[in-house]
């Protein structure tokens, strides 16, 4: 891993009215690294990776990219994507609609070269001009991974991408989430379902109102004692 | 591996969301064809329920077509940003590295377009239905629309990125955006009356009203639509 966080954050605060729902969190993600963060319902998680992805300002503290000397979003938004449960496509579109728009947003010179890419990385060569309401679930998920990787993003944001997949596309996502990681990709994964992600994750960090309660260290370690150090972290956090 | 450059120009952003944003509409067949049968129903309804005896179309007919327009206008503009975020793309928007006011540029040059479509299809109406013949062409009163159309649609599509959050966003929509738009329909309703009646446009105290409001609102609206849809 390098020195130099990937991605930092210094007492990140966000508070709508008087409520706190992210209150004060440092984290640091490597180059490379995949972290999951998990916790219940309302401890902040989205709220977290939002305002990392420039969707929602910060109320206080600091969140800066490696080789970016301020806190510039647009510029952090150049080196990150965010892939949500929602797969942010448009229906009436066809997959290579969705993509070339995006590459095209994103600054990708050869949109259709790229698009071609893409979509064989997924699986989807051959559905290029089908409108993606006609897709499965399944399908979208995997198309909404292809848009993500349009612009070979450095910081990947992912919050719960799970949700609705049936196990083989669970599977087939933990998979395209650890080729990402293998090349060099930095990942940040909110899931409940954190023994899917746990073979390739570097780290659980654990959130509670609004706060960091606990980093569990994953790498190199065995899925059960990573597990137990978890349940004992929520339980005493 | 991808090729990229410093990122699309301003232009090319707005041109980009406007195409997909056509397009998109074109195969929903939704919000302009809802727009479409209300203009529709509305001159069918004038046609039938008001004496012409009483009523004379070509002193009247501007007022008459920009009620319609401002209603029916309201049905696709509102959804601009709606249909976004029930499908969760106006994340994936505006997480893309770009200014984003040429996403809100994209969005209004859509809703102009429209606007424009929706006036033909009106004047066409008006022409069959109510008999309405403007004395100085359709050039001056179809100019005049689209004048007008320029500030409905920034106000429109501003307004529409402001109650997307909101519950029940939809119902406030209206009540929100047409008490701003009352200078600009006034001094629609006067200018096509001029129109029709084949008077001077050029030198009306109300072309510089509509002018000057398209600008200030066009100005404004840019500045204001990133804090508007960050948070």
């Amino acid at each position: 891993m390098a020195d130099e966080p990937l991605l930092e954050t210094k007492d990140l605060t966000k508070r709508f009215g008087v409520r706190r729902a992210v209150d004060g969190v440092d984290l640091a993600v490597g180059s490379g690294e995949m972290l999951l963060i998990t916790g219940p319902n309302g401890a902040g998680k989205t709220t977290l990776i939002r305002m990392i992805g420039t969707l929602i300002r910060p109320t206080s503290g600091t969140i800066r990219m490696a080789g970016q000397d301020k806190e510039d979003a647009r510029a952090r938004r150049r080196v990150l994507a965010y892939l949500s449960h929602d797969t942010c496509l448009y229906e009436h579109l066809t997959a290579g609609e969705n993509l070339r728009f995006f590459g095209g947003l994103n600054g990708v010179r050869d949109t259709a070269v790229r698009t071609a890419e893409v979509l064989e990385s997924v699986g989807l060569s051959g559905v290029e001009d089908r409108r993606v309401r006609a897709f499965s679930r399944g399908m979208k998920q995997r198309l909404a991974v292809a848009r993500v990787l349009l612009g070979e993003p450095k910081l990947l944001l992912l919050d719960e991408p799970y949700t609705g997949l049936d196990p083989a596309g669970r599977r087939t996502l933990t998979g395209l989430l650890g080729d990402l990681k293998a090349r060099g990709t930095s990942l940040l994964v909110i899931t409940h379902l954190i023994e899917d992600c746990l073979p390739a994750a570097d780290g659980i960090c654990v959130m509670k109102t609004g706060r960091m309660i606990s980093r569990i260290s994953a790498a190199g370690r065995g899925a059960g004692e990573v597990l137990e150090e978890y349940e004992a972290a929520v339980a005493h956090g | 591996m991808a090729d990229m450059h410093a990122g699309p120009s301003y232009l090319r952003v707005a041109w980009l969301v406007f195409r997909k944003d056509f397009t998109e509409e074109l195969r929903r067949r939704e919000s302009l064809f809802s727009a479409v049968f209300v203009a529709l129903l509305s001159v069918v309804l004038f046609r039938f329920a008001l004496d012409e005896t009483l009523v004379r179309f070509d002193q009247t007919g501007g007022g008459l077509l920009w009620l319609v327009a401002l209603f029916a206008g309201s049905l696709f503009m509102g959804n601009v940003f709606r249909k976004e975020t029930e499908s969760g793309t106006l994340d994936a928007l505006l997480l893309c590295p770009v200014d984003r006011s040429a996403v809100f540029l994209g969005k209004v040059f859509v809703n102009m377009v429209f606007l424009v479509i929706l006036g033909l299809f009106l004047w066409a109406l008006a022409f069959l239905f109510l008999d309405l013949r403007p004395q100085g062409g359709f050039g001056a009163v179809l100019g005049v629309w689209a004048l007008v159309s320029v500030g409905y649609a920034v106000l429109g599509t501003l307004f529409a990125a402001l109650v997307t959050p909101l519950r029940g966003g939809a119902m406030i929509y209206p009540v929100l955006l047409f008490p701003v738009l009352t200078p600009l329909f006034m001094g629609a309703v006067r200018l096509t009356d001029l129109a029709i009646r084949g008077e001077e446009l050029l030198k009306s105290p109300w072309l510089r009203l509509i002018g000057g409001f398209d600008i200030l609102f066009f100005i404004v609206a840019l500045a204001l639509f990133e804090p508007a849809v960050e948070d």
